[in-house]
């Protein structure tokens, strides 16, 4: 958070500090993330489901966070990365790492796409222009039922999904490699964001959500910053939905990637926190261990209106989400909000 | 290996689904090999991750975990399915026993028809809760966990599914569905429209979800080399939009390939639409007499189901000792035993005990192992199953209910009127 | 010679035009300015400049046909507006502003150049990481004409750079206008209703009244015609 300064007082001890920072956050990292892996297989295999979902959600964070663009078609993003995976190694024969950077292209082209039409309309707009892509994705699917298995979906097998030699890990060891392998992807996304973020990309990016003319009387042109922030995001969360693939081994147009996934993957970034770096982290877990919880207190029917009751009280307690939270607390960086463009 | 959830039929075409479905029932059926639907079944433990563990004997309580939607569209109908669940461990675990004195422990992990939440469920389910038998509902969810749960090695039995799909020894030992395999069931159904109606030309209405396309798929398999004419397929928007497509078709034959509220609406809708078809068909899923036969009135006058089950409002059935039996002990949950999923869930479980008593009967014990190989093979009667039909699986199709009952809706009666004996289930 | 010729100019946001017909020129190294009352048309002669609003006419900027095209392409041709209201990029720190100013730079004298800027406004140097909204309304205006250029324009638009500002603030203001116009020889176009000080400033002068140019001629004319001061200034 600290960036070199012309002013000579604090200069040399925020300089001091961007070293120290990193090496600690990185140590407290693996040895949070070795520590995880002792847990039970299925709590190891829980936290990958979160840490896959985190992933999908900073690609989002890009659009609707960092550039203030509400995107509703990211479920679409998302599928686009799992059928690619799935298809690729079911159709062909591909391992599956190696359809990773394939659906990944693929996200970029067709985040790329949807950001067509934000360089022309805006807010509720737009967000009705990205649903588009949410509700005609599972469509798209059913009508190319020879590659994608149409409504009944695809299933990759287990064997096929065996976690690779070099890893160390024997095929009962899936969780355990889903775990790590999205642990690393997720890692890579967040400084990828953060560069980008904090680059005179980024700025521009958030020169746009803060005063569209304003920024392009300076000479930052809207539409390609806004088509490369969609794609880069596309490209994130078809990483994600590739890792989902991957973790599930069975996909469905009406069951994984409608609407409602680009909901839940907006709930995860406002409770996680809007345009935090580690929001997104911190919506990945709440939206997989909120239902959980809820689930556990609430049978039933009743779990609907539990989810809510806690949704609302999250949007009202923590109206910057958890991380916001944090970030206004200083927790994360010992200073009130040095860099602004990172919080909203 | 890939494989599309749908339209897949199990390689093994089988002649021995022919002689499970004919050959008399075999009460004691403990897979004697003469019987064609039983036979030898026997697990490979060896690729197990705690293979000591499979073979153990279990003890006191038997643990039974199912994921399944109690959240969503779907969970209504999960619902009034449970209650023949709860009703028939109720009256095991407070009256009978007869698993060895065991007492089964139940619990249902909430999906929302959900693979990833049924993933999860079933993982914790497995490695938490230690369940000796798991459960399922639904193809999507059935997909999402079928893996995890061969690999570790416990049996999950009777998944509420009626792809062909997972339903492969081979592939998956350690999995039963307890639902007709829609493919046989299918060209049961192409049979009889090939029986009662001359030059048929068939129009299909199917939802477009997972179920209903595997239902349209199937259906188009069955009807190939048949005198059916399939003259429109027609994707269920609306019902009404649907009704008046399938009046235009020229079709005299409509196959209803749904399930939920569409066994209703869509029959609705096509009375409105004025078309009416010489034979409806209905799906087995569509299996309620109260909530869509009685309640779609004169619309679903001669609209053919495909039974195993005895009929709640069926007078003659409901008269003997065994739904006094099933009868009380839905009431004593406060359920409506005319329900037909009701009754549905009552004989998933009381096939699920039935195998259970004869797994501890046998020489290795009541253990995960003797569990799956006996339902892997099981001959059962279960009591609210229709006379003359009986569970017969067979690891060959995979398939427990090997004959249907056509019956017709008489809609002055209130009642369903059965069409000829039981039709056999082949595979293709 | 002319740095900006405009030669027809009409522009509007929906069917009638708001500004019609207009003829404006901007010489090299010097400053001109608009005046006229409001709803004259001023601003809408700016965005039509800047790129923000279609337009039909001719914009020859530095030799080149500019009408038409999009603000960032104008902008990186060496003419940059301060549009009005100052356009602070409020989340972003002062720093951060300085930086998005230089976008179309690809030098690597920009930090340099901010902390160039900054000792020339110390207001902006104390504060240079806090969030820009932080900044009063005088040092928000500096920092919107310092992040206008630092990208070293040849051509500075300013849209009311008084507006809401205190008289001494706006007298600094003004005072700095003319020290760049000096030192660095970049010419300008201001929009102005502040008549007085805007002609003390200006050489050359446009009197818009409803959309059309009414007069023009050097600030000394303006100054002189007692006619003029009294029909269009009330001066």
């Amino acid at each position: 958070m600290t960036r070199e300064s012309t002013l000579p007082k604090p200069a040399s001890l925020p300089a001091k500090r961007s070293l120290m920072r990193p090496a600690v956050i990185g140590i407290v990292a693996v040895a949070l993330l070795v520590a995880g892996g002792q847990l039970p297989d299925f709590r190891v295999s829980q936290i990958a489901s979160m840490l896959i979902f985190a992933i999908a959600i900073s690609g989002l964070n890009l659009v609707a966070g960092y550039g203030g663009m509400l995107s509703l078609g990211h479920s679409a993003l998302f599928g686009v990365g799992g059928y690619t995976t799935a298809i690729l190694i079911s159709e062909m024969r591909l391992t599956p790492l190696s359809t990773m950077p394939i659906a990944i292209a693929l996200g970029v082209l067709v985040g790329a796409l949807m950001g067509l039409p934000a360089t022309r309309v805006k807010g509720i707009y737009l967000a009705l222009v990205t649903l588009a892509f949410a509700v005609a994705f599972p469509e798209f699917l059913k009508r190319f039922e020879e590659l994608t298995g149409g409504a009944g979906g695809l299933v990759v097998r287990s064997v096929d999904l065996a976690p690779p030699a070099w890893s160390g890990f024997d095929r009962f060891e899936r969780s355990q490699w889903m775990y790590w392998l999205s642990a690393v992807v997720l890692v890579l996304c967040l400084f990828l964001v953060r560069n980008l973020i904090r680059s005179r990309r980024g700025l521009s990016i958030t020169a746009l959500r803060d005063n569209e003319i304003a920024a392009t009387v300076c000479g930052v042109s809207a539409a390609r910053d806004r088509i490369s922030l969609f794609a880069i995001s596309g490209g994130i969360t078809a990483a994600g939905g590739s890792l989902y693939a991957m973790y599930i081994g069975a996909l469905s147009p009406e069951l994984s990637f409608t609407v409602f996934t680009s909901i839940q993957l907006i709930t995860g970034l406002i409770i996680g926190g809007v345009a935090t770096l580690l929001g997104p982290l911190a919506g990945g877990v709440a939206i997989v261990i909120i239902p959980a919880v809820t689930l556990d207190l609430a049978n039933g029917q009743a779990y609907g209106l539990v989810f809510g009751v806690v949704l609302i009280v999250v949007v009202f307690l923590l109206p910057d989400g958890i991380v916001g939270r944090l970030q206004k607390m200083r927790v994360f960086t010992g200073r009130s909000q040095s860099a602004a463009h990172t919080s909203t | 290996m890939h494989t599309s959830l749908l339209g897949r039929v199990v390689p093994t075409v089988s002649v021995l689904a022919l002689l499970t479905a004919a050959c008399s029932i075999d009460d004691q059926g403990s897979g004697s090999s003469d019987d064609g639907g039983g036979g030898e079944f026997t697990v490979n433990t060896e690729n197990c991750p705690d293979p000591e563990a499979v073979t153990a004997e279990i003890g006191d309580t038997i643990k039974i975990g199912w994921s399944a939607a109690l959240s969503g569209p779907v969970a209504a109908t999960q619902v009034r399915v449970n209650r023949g669940i709860d009703a028939r461990l109720k009256l095991y675990n407070e009256s009978q026993k007869d698993i060895g004195g065991r007492t089964i422990d139940f619990q249902m992990k909430d999906d929302g028809y959900d693979p990833q939440k049924a993933k999860q469920n079933v993982a914790e389910l497995i490695q938490r809760d230690k369940v000796d038998i798991l459960g399922a509902v639904g193809g999507g969810q059935l997909a999402a966990v079928v893996d995890d749960q061969n690999e570790a090695c416990v049996p999950l039995l009777n998944s509420q599914v009626g792809s062909p799909e997972w339903r492969d020894v081979e592939l998956y030992p350690w999995t039963t569905s307890y639902l007709p395999r829609n493919d046989m069931e299918l060209i049961a159904s192409t049979q009889l429209i090939e029986n009662e109606v001359e030059d048929p030309k068939v129009v299909v209405v199917y939802q477009q979800t997972e179920s209903g396309t595997a239902l349209r798929d199937a259906f188009d398999d069955a009807a190939e080399g048949t005198d059916l004419e399939i003259v429109d397929r027609i994707a269920l928007t609306t019902p009404s939009d649907a009704a008046s497509s399938a009046r235009e078709s020229g079709a005299n034959v409509l196959f209803n390939a749904t399930i939920g509220a569409d066994c209703l609406s869509v029959p609705e809708a096509v009375a409105r639409a004025g078309f009416e078809p010489e034979l409806l068909i209905q799906p087995s899923a569509c299996a309620d007499a109260k909530s869509i036969y009685q309640a779609g009135g004169e619309a679903m006058d001669g609209a053919i189901l495909f039974a195993w089950t005895v009929q709640g409002l069926d007078p003659a059935a409901t008269e003997d000792e065994d739904w006094a039996e099933y009868a009380a002990a839905v009431e004593a949950i406060d359920g409506d035993p005319q329900d037909n999923y009701t009754i549905l869930g009552w004989s998933l479980m009381d096939i699920i005990i039935g195998g259970l008593i004869e797994a501890d009967a046998s020489e290795d014990g009541l253990t995960r192992k003797s569990i799956i190989e006996v339902a892997q093979t099981l001959q059962y009667e279960p009591s609210m199953f229709r006379d003359g039909i009986p569970w017969s699986m067979s690891p060959e199709t995979g398939n427990g209910i090997n004959k249907l009952q056509p019956l017709r809706w008489n809609a002055a009666e209130g009642a369903f009127d059965p069409m000829g004996d039981a039709l056999t289930l082949e595979a293709d | 010679m002319s740095l900006l010729s405009v030669r027809g100019l009409s522009a509007g946001y929906g069917a009638a035009p708001v500004i019609e017909d207009i003829d404006l020129d901007v010489r090299a190294g010097e400053i001109t300015v608009i005046l006229g009352a409001n709803g004259a048309g001023k601003t809408t002669t700016m965005r039509a400049l800047s790129g923000e609003i279609k337009v039909s006419g001719s914009i020859e900027f530095d030799g080149t046909q500019i009408a038409n095209l999009r603000p960032d392409q104008i902008a990186r041709r060496g003419m940059r507006v301060v549009p009005q209201g100052r356009g602070t990029l409020t989340s972003l720190s002062v720093r951060d502003n300085l930086r998005v100013g230089a976008s179309a730079r690809t030098d690597g004298d920009i930090e340099r150049d901010i902390t160039s800027w900054t000792d020339r406004f110390p207001a902006l140097g104390r504060r240079i990481d806090q969030p820009a909204g932080n900044l009063s309304g005088g040092e928000q205006q500096m920092l919107a004409l310092a992040r206008a250029l630092i990208s070293r324009p040849q051509l500075l638009l300013c849209d009311e750079p008084s507006l809401g500002l205190a008289p001494v603030i706006v007298r600094e203001l003004f005072a700095f206008l003319r020290e760049i116009q000096e030192s660095l020889g970049t010419a300008m176009l201001l929009v102005e209703q502040n008549a007085n000080l805007a002609l003390n400033l200006a050489t050359d002068v446009y009197l818009l009244e409803v959309g059309r140019t009414v007069a023009q001629g050097s600030a000394d004319d303006f100054i002189n015609n007692d006619a003029i001061r009294r029909a269009y200034l009330g001066m």
